[in-house]
């Protein structure tokens, strides 16, 4: 009787601790969403002073924001049009090398990623600035996202590639192909459906990049620095309603995400 | 490599040879050798002031010269002189636009010698290292249950909610407890208005929102890695432990948190660099005297305008993040290439 009992105890503690848990990452994101619709002028959710739609018009008129998020697109296409090509050629590299050359390429080619961001951006900036005499803008921020998002995509390509049969290229050089058009036949298909989630991932990496950005920018504006530099000087409930935005996407993409891997398997 | 031109041929391997070569050289060692070489050294201002007192004494000479000419004005031995000195104070106008550089280990004595630098500085290894440990304390138990015990069905669901937050931006996340925290917050109104507090707590002016923030912003990538490691776990191991009699507690700590330690050192890798480098977070929840190390580096970068100096900064964070990773791996005797998964 007991030992059934602490069961259940334990049972409950669990169950309790995962509401919390949930609590936890959830709540602050409903309060950023809801606030989008409160008519108080800083953003908060108590007091609820009346629905209001306000806040998404005045949205769409704030020309700053919109030139902020123009400037993000630009940055993250530029981003995935690099680091696609060099995440896969990173991976390709890395799988033709011998063991032991590999762990040391592997180590230096993955190490943006365990640099922090903001080392990247100094380290980009001083460069550029020695080298070429440019200082920060559109481009440099490309460049300094690009370091480390390129190795991103070269962990996706690298753990796709590690699942190709051989034997289907020898098959294709049996049958007398080329080595590029096996490259092109057999080898970039397989790759397809990690090229896909590369590009999104390079794409969200980069629009959701603060800390290195900061640094690389310049005198311009993406979405971050925008959110970044809205919390401290000005801050009004049009936050919230591209925080309720970015959320909005953010859960249909996640959705669709998981449901596509369950799919795979 | 021969390899890989043999493989794919000629124009693939030109393709994948050339973005190496560039990768590695521009973007990744190229930066950090030139923040390095940043690092040791300054302008050297006094050399520079010299040459400034030096080139005004010369224009006086020139200038005495001159007057002297007037009254003789075919002393050619003179002329030449005032030629020669117009050219000197040319060539030291010239030099001291950029102040001679000087080599030196100043920019890290800096870091040693200023108290408020280095206390930051060690204030930021330590809550760093806090955050780390509580990040994996609150995951712990969810990746353990999402891995072993949930079912398919509810491992869906719950993993669209944790990749929710893991996808909204960094600085949303920050906003949102922002709004909470702070003076006129969520928090505050809610508590003041229901009588529990007769004045609104400062959650900015202690460190406890900084800390708050940092857990919730980084929480996620413990957990994931955690969660991938434990999910290839035989649960028949589990199983067999439990007819053997083997309490709880001793299969988490003799079967579980063993198999999980890949998992626990990138998750911890992972969130003590972030929560190291963050700037984010500490500028936005960290009020007026929470400052972090990485805001000092900013402002040696955009308001000192002393580049090396931020360099050195800079490199500093950058080897506390590499011995942390050291100090990971052989603790939990990984190896770097297991971090792909």
């Amino acid at each position: 009787m007991r030992k059934f009992n602490s069961k259940q105890i334990l049972n409950l503690s669990v169950k309790l601790y995962f509401i919390l848990f949930f609590l936890y990452l959830f709540l602050p994101l409903v309060v950023v969403s809801f606030a989008a619709f409160n008519e108080s002028s800083i953003p908060t959710v108590y007091p609820w002073k009346g629905f209001t739609f306000d806040w998404i018009v005045e949205f769409f008129k704030s020309k700053a924001l919109m030139n902020s998020i123009v400037n993000s697109v630009f940055i993250g296409i530029g981003v995935v049009v690099l680091s696609i090509p060099i995440g896969l050629a990173g991976a390709l590299f890395l799988l033709s090398l011998g063991d032991k050359s590999r762990n040391i390429f592997y180590a230096i080619l993955v190490s943006p990623i365990l640099t922090p961001g903001v080392i990247i951006g100094i380290a980009t900036l001083v460069m550029w600035n020695a080298a070429f005499d440019m200082s920060g803008g559109i481009f440099l921020s490309i460049i300094g996202q690009t370091t480390f998002i390129s190795s991103m995509a070269m962990l996706l390509f690298m753990s796709r590639l590690q699942k190709f049969d051989n034997n289907l290229e020898l098959a294709a050089l049996d049958l007398g192909a080329t080595p590029t058009q096996l490259f092109f036949k057999i080898t970039l298909p397989f790759l397809k459906p990690s090229i896909y989630s590369s590009i999104a991932l390079a794409f969200l990496q980069s629009i959701q990049n603060y800390n290195t950005t900061l640094f690389l920018i310049g005198t311009k504006s993406t979405i971050t620095i925008h959110i970044g530099s809205m919390v401290k000087l000005g801050l009004t409930p049009v936050l919230n309603v591209l925080a309720l935005i970015i959320i909005f996407f953010t859960i249909v993409l996640s959705a669709l995400y998981v449901l596509k891997k369950k799919r795979e398997k | 490599m021969t390899k890989l031109f043999n493989r794919y041929g000629k124009g693939i391997g030109i393709y994948v040879l050339f973005s190496i070569v560039m990768w590695l050289s521009i973007f990744i060692i190229f930066p950090q050798m030139l923040m390095l070489e940043y690092s040791f050294w300054q302008y050297d201002e006094t050399a520079q002031q010299q040459m400034w007192k030096d080139a005004d004494k010369l224009d006086d000479k020139k200038y005495q010269l001159l007057l002297k000419l007037k009254d003789t004005p075919n002393d050619t031995s003179m002329k030449n002189e005032v030629t020669s000195i117009t050219k000197e104070i040319e060539k030291l106008d010239e030099l001291s636009k950029e102040p001679p550089k000087e080599y030196t280990i100043k920019n890290y004595e800096y870091l040693v010698n200023n108290t408020l630098h280095r206390s930051v500085f060690l204030k930021t290894i330590w809550s760093s290292v806090f955050v780390t440990v509580l990040a994996l304390i609150l995951c712990y138990p969810i990746a353990y249950y999402l891995a072993l015990v949930a079912s398919k069905k509810g491992k869906v669901l719950l993993f669209i909610a944790l990749i929710i937050p893991y996808w909204v931006d960094e600085l949303l996340r920050t906003f949102a407890w922002f709004m909470i925290l702070s003076y006129n917050g969520v928090i505050n109104s809610v508590f003041l208005s229901m009588g529990i507090i007769d004045q609104p707590i400062e959650f900015f002016q202690n460190n406890s929102a900084a800390l708050i923030g940092m857990v919730y912003a980084y929480i996620l990538f413990m957990l994931f890695p955690i969660y991938n490691t434990l999910e290839t776990l035989d649960k028949n191991q589990i199983l067999a432990a439990r007819d053997l009699g083997a309490s709880w507690l001793s299969i988490h700590k003799k079967i579980i948190i063993p198999y999980a330690k890949p998992g626990i050192a990138v998750g911890s890798i992972f969130v003590f660099m972030l929560t190291a480098g963050t700037y984010a977070v500490p500028s936005i929840l960290g009020g007026t005297s929470g400052i972090w190390f990485t805001q000092i580096i900013y402002s040696w970068f955009f308001d000192g305008g002393n580049w090396n100096q931020g360099s050195a900064y800079g490199l500093a964070l950058l080897v506390l993040c590499i011995l942390f990773i050291m100090l990971m791996l052989k603790l939990f005797k990984v190896k770097l290439q297991d971090m792909a998964k």
